[in-house]
């Protein structure tokens, strides 16, 4: 899980952790994110895209090449970069709610590898 | 071309017109210096009376009737308007034909002429076009002219004149600022090519309407001969087409500054937007955990004010100071922590001058105030002659990146001991979250007279 506000990051890791889930993180910035994407293996990924300034995508790339599926949740309008680079990541948008949020991270690890 | 002209057939309806009452009257009316009859089924073939040629010094018997003769001898532009305002006057009678044209002499001078004229309809169609000429004043076309001419000259807007094929012939000294170029370097040159000039939409479109007499007006981006980024308000009037060639007037108006401010307002509501969607995000996340470990709906309530109320108060002080990418960092403290301290006593504030990110000042007054409010709850503040110092420094991290140092010392008073922080709870994790958000870390221990918490994060733009 990748979320620098503390608050989102906090309630929805707590929401998963309700769910059964075990969550790692959450990475608050890039440096966290790529570490996590690195060594930690995980079914599924929560990406906030805007880090204080630096976008998320690096870790992203290191998902994909894992094979491991994601989404993304942010605050910013449609990029249309988002749909040409990751077709298979869903873009859920701030503020989205929290079970919202977390039915959307079952569907992706229900969808395993097909939807990364 | 030059020979002598025969009675045609126009010649001969003219002669049985004039015998017509409406066409006599017409002629009457005016002063003419000579009569243009046209014959709108054959374009090709009207018939100008010989008086005005001779009038204009071109030896009498010439055979100037044919449109080739009559293109070479008025000016293009005058002769492009001319047939405009005679298809208006077609589709509608009440448009009046009436303009003043310029047309070469025999001897090379050029006199202006009036020129108007009435189709003669058949069933509502026009078929002929009776028109007469009238010799202006020879000294007061060319004052008029040149002062136009030097009212654009005098303009700040970039004015210029310039043909598909030969390129610039006009380049006033609007042009020469704006774009850095003299006119004599201008010349002949495409000035689309020029100055680099991208069109908000394609060339071909914009080509296609001046070569069908439309003008096209935009937003234009260049590049000054100096570099520089420059944006124009463009208007290009077509005000010739002829022999395969257009000759555009274009007058170009500087809007770069218009345009960054623009740009610049766009991105704030953007970055605006981003920040509402967020703040949206933040508190339902703050709801949700506030929630969790609550069973009281008034103690829950009070807490997500505190929370909302904390995270307003950083919000504000970033606010504040619009202008500027960073923040003080005593304002913070100030902002969040001053609250629980009307008067002074309990809170010192001790620190470098030190400047935030904008975007620590969520996560740094979130930290603040989940400490202020523990202490209320279990620390200094909660016991009798408690206080609290918070001191700060600016130190030299990794590479040379300034990071900010915070001692956040709570004295217990007279219940010294350990304790006052409940480190499993939800403030403790926010701390954390937040440090982590910040790119620095947070830390407790317990010293003789109580709780010390140290944080440490970095303070430059780049992290």
């Amino acid at each position: 899980m990748v979320e620098d506000e503390a608050f989102v990051a906090l309630a929805i890791a707590g929401a998963l952790e309700d769910e059964g889930a075990e969550v790692a993180g959450p990475a608050a910035t890039i440096g966290e994110a790529l570490d996590l994407a690195k060594d930690v293996p995980c079914d599924a990924a929560i990406l906030d895209i805007d880090l204080g300034g630096i976008d998320v995508f690096p870790a992203a790339d290191v998902l994909r090449a894992k094979r491991v599926p994601f989404l993304f949740h942010t605050g910013h309008g449609t990029r249309r970069e988002l749909k040409r680079d990751y077709p298979g990541a869903p873009v859920c948008k701030k503020p989205m709610s929290i079970p919202d949020l977390v039915g959307q991270v079952a569907r992706l690890i229900e969808g395993g590898d097909e939807t990364a | 071309m030059q020979a002598r002209a025969k009675q045609n057939h126009l010649e001969q309806e003219v002669d049985g017109l004039l015998h017509q009452p409406g066409a006599a009257r017409f002629l009457d009316d005016v002063a003419v210096d000579g009569v243009l009859y046209w014959d709108l089924e054959k374009p090709d073939q009207q018939w100008v009376s010989p008086g005005f040629w001779e009038r204009l010094g071109y030896e009498s018997g010439l055979d100037l009737n044919d449109g080739a003769s009559w293109q070479r001898l008025v000016f293009a532009e005058d002769h492009a308007r001319l047939l405009e305002n005679f298809r208006q006057h077609c589709l509608d009678p009440d448009t009046p034909f009436d303009q003043t044209i310029r047309v070469r002499k025999a001897d090379g001078h050029v006199v202006t002429v009036r020129c108007r004229g009435t189709a003669l309809r058949e069933g509502g169609t026009p078929v002929r076009m009776l028109g007469v000429q009238t010799i202006l004043d020879e000294t007061q076309a060319p004052r008029i002219d040149r002062q136009l001419s030097e009212l654009i000259e005098m303009s700040d807007d970039a004015v210029m004149a310039w043909s598909f094929k030969k390129g610039v012939c006009r380049w006033n000294a609007g042009a020469e600022k704006l774009f850095g170029v003299s006119a004599a370097q201008a010349e002949g040159r495409d000035p689309g090519i020029l100055t680099e000039a991208i069109y908000p939409e394609p060339w071909q479109e914009i080509s296609r309407k001046l070569s069908s007499g439309e003008q096209w007006s935009g937003e234009v981006q260049r590049r000054a001969a100096d570099g520089r980024r420059i944006c124009t308000s463009a208007r290009l009037s077509p005000v010739d087409i002829a022999g395969g060639d257009i000759l555009v007037l274009e007058i170009d108006r500087d809007i770069t500054a218009e345009r960054e401010v623009r740009e610049k307002l766009r991105d704030h509501n953007r970055e605006l937007n981003h920040r509402v969607k967020n703040l949206f995000a933040i508190i339902q996340g703050l709801i949700d955990l506030s929630g969790t470990d609550a069973s009281d709906p008034i103690l829950l309530t009070r807490k997500i004010q505190a929370r909302i109320s904390a995270l307003a108060a950083a919000h504000l002080v970033s606010i504040d100071e619009e202008e500027v990418q960073s923040i003080s960092f005593m304002a913070l403290l100030e902002a969040v922590l001053r609250p629980y301290d009307e008067h002074k006593e309990r809170l010192s504030l001790v620190g470098d001058q030190v400047r935030l990110p904008k975007r620590a000042v969520t996560p740094a007054g979130m930290i603040f105030h989940e400490l202020a409010t523990n202490a209320v709850k279990y620390g200094a503040w909660s016991r009798p002659g408690g206080s609290i110092a918070v001191a700060w420094e600016e130190i030299a991290g990794p590479g040379g990146q300034p990071r900010l140092s915070v001692s956040w010392r709570e004295n217990f008073g007279e219940t010294a001991g350990d304790g006052g922080i409940d480190v499993e709870g939800l403030g403790v994790r926010l701390i954390r979250q937040s440090a982590r958000q910040l790119g620095g870390t947070a830390a407790w221990e317990w010293q003789s007279e109580g709780l010390m918490v140290t944080l440490e994060f970095p303070i430059g733009d780049e992290r």
